[in-house]
């Protein structure tokens, strides 16, 4: 896959990149300083350091987050993410719906956009996952997958934290 | 925005998957290759190939059989077939045991994955999710006596009962004491000729479906019971409320014994027809007379005047049979639009609804997965809670 952003040599540690879930994206709105998240949110995105997929997208057009401010953003956010013609990236998604069968929903009807999220953060170790999940039942969730694979996953809160 | 089926067609993309997944996939929902691959228009040997691994799919064909066998398109990735789920024993007998449709699959696997999704919320701790307080039966008890113990935790009274006046009112007052005992009550139009309903244990939480399809509210309220039985006996299942299996047996008698309680029944068949020598041969106007008063349908009282001594032997067979013609179809009023949100409403039930708005709203889940749950747009969700009362 083709790394987006290319870390400055002069650097000694390169910056972090995100890769944002939906659940993240809904929480934002829950948060006390929500425009500072956005702005912190879109000059990450301007950097080519914060990322989502089409799936997760997908999820959010029915709310109004997306038209209100993904989409302004849409096509930074998706800048080298692999579509699903990409056949590596489709396997790796089917890994994950069959490691993770309950975080995927794998026998349900719907497509949820979770395996798609972890399945990219598998192809690229750059990624951090920006999750917000309850802890509880970790196998159904992101996190827990996250724990299992070795991917680095926080929450928004963290990410806050680590990028005002 | 993702390609459409044809633009990934178009690319050809040929993706290496396992093609015991994609049978597993087809098997899951009830097909059989001629169905499959009449649904997908491709010819059989062309699906065989797919699912022996001699062909591999492009993304388009798997896209079309996410579609079609109403499967997550990230389950025909998978590099090996998952363990099927254990479903609900199958009771069926009166409508054939033919294998179950798709639609009647999704109904199934959608029932667990809120069921499972209700004991996520549990956990959050932020909205506890109430497990239903049911009583352990089983076959050596008397259904009657059951049905009456049962009655009296609804708290239904002959009094109650009447006050409801319509089998409508009557149908959504059953499925709200049902509720009340902490059972998830769904109402999905599944294929008329193939169940009456089916009812799921799961982890401590249990939910009744009961198929909208059924003729008459009448029907839909002895199958909430029925149903109900089938949890207070722990033998969940898919049933067509046929009287040659045992356990089947006992769920009508506990059905027909909590909607037309025995002794009631004799004392109002005294009091509309005075002393006449029983069994005695009611009249369709008889029947329908007695049915109104119990609010059930003709055919269940039918069979409970049978069934009580009070009608002869051969009675409900005898009656029934000018009934199975089937009813000219009313014609639809061209001003009578259906309500999205109140169909909706119908089908999820009470407290389905009323458990993932409140979760929503204390943050145990998001408005994407409530959307999922609820089967509509998070803007729905404030006509919902108006619904909701």
């Amino acid at each position: 896959m083709k790394r987006r952003f290319e870390p400055d040599l002069f650097h000694k540690t390169p910056p972090k990149v995100y890769l944002f879930d939906t659940s993240a994206w809904l929480n934002i709105k829950n948060q006390r300083k929500e425009e500072d998240i956005w702005a912190i949110i879109y000059r990450l995105a301007k950097e080519g350091r914060v990322f989502t997929c089409r799936e997760v997208i997908g999820e959010l057009k029915e709310d109004g987050i997306y038209e209100g401010r993904l989409k302004p953003i849409e096509d930074a956010l998706l800048a080298g993410i692999p579509n699903s013609l990409d056949v590596d990236y489709l396997l790796k998604v089917g890994k994950v719906a069959h490691d993770f069968s309950a975080m995927s929903k794998t026998m349900g009807v719907k497509n949820p956009a979770d395996p798609y999220i972890v399945a990219l953060a598998m192809m690229d170790d750059t990624y951090i996952i920006v999750a917000e999940e309850n802890m509880r039942r970790k196998s159904r969730k992101i996190p827990g997958a996250c724990e299992k694979l070795h991917i680095r996953c926080i929450t928004l809160k963290q990410f806050i934290s680590d990028e005002k | 925005m993702l390609p459409t089926a044809n633009q990934e067609r178009q690319l050809m993309a040929e993706v290496p998957v396992n093609g015991k997944v994609l049978e597993w996939a087809r098997e899951i929902r009830g097909l059989s290759l001629q169905e499959a691959a009449a649904l997908l228009r491709i010819s059989t040997t062309e699906l065989g190939d797919l699912e022996s691994g001699v062909q591999k799919p492009q993304v388009g064909i798997l896209r079309q059989m996410a579609a079609k066998y109403r499967i997550n398109f990230a389950a025909l990735l998978m590099p090996e077939p998952l363990r099927r789920r254990k479903l609900p024993t199958d009771y069926r007998r009166r409508l054939g045991s033919a294998s179950l449709s798709v639609d009647t699959y999704v109904a199934i696997e959608e029932v667990y994955e809120a069921l499972e999704i209700f004991k996520d919320i549990s956990a959050t701790r932020k909205l506890p999710v109430r497990k239903p307080k049911l009583v352990r039966a089983t076959l050596r008890d008397n259904p009657e006596e059951l049905a009456a113990q049962e009655r009296r935790k609804f708290g239904v009274t002959m009094e109650v009962q009447r006050s409801w006046k319509h089998l409508y009112k009557a149908r959504i007052e059953w499925r709200k004491k049902i509720e009340e005992r902490g059972v998830f009550t769904y109402m999905l139009p599944l294929p008329k000729d193939e169940l009456s309903g089916f009812s799921v244990f799961h982890d401590d939480f249990a939910a009744i479906c009961v198929n909208d399809r059924e003729s008459t509210e009448g029907a839909k309220i002895f199958t909430f019971l029925h149903e109900y039985c089938h949890l207070l006996l722990r033998r969940a299942g898919i049933s067509d409320e046929q009287n040659g299996n045992s356990i089947e047996k006992f769920c009508n008698q506990f059905a027909a014994g909590c909607l037309i309680p025995q002794v009631q029944l004799a004392a109002v068949v005294k009091m509309i027809f005075g002393d006449v020598d029983l069994p005695y041969d009611f009249s369709d106007r008889d029947v329908k007379r007695l049915s109104n008063y119990f609010l059930v349908s003709n055919r269940a009282m039918a069979l409970r005047l049978e069934k009580t001594g009070l009608a002869p032997n051969g009675f409900y067979a005898r009656r029934t049979l000018p009934w199975d013609l089937p009813a000219e179809k009313r014609p639809v009023k061209p001003d009578s639009e259906p309500n999205p949100v109140r169909i909706r409403y119908k089908q999820m039930g009470q407290l389905h609804t009323s458990t993932v708005l409140e979760a929503v709203k204390r943050n145990a889940i998001n408005s994407v997965d409530a959307a999922d749950l609820i089967g509509m747009r998070p803007q729905f969700f404030p006509k919902l809670e108006a619904l909701l009362g």
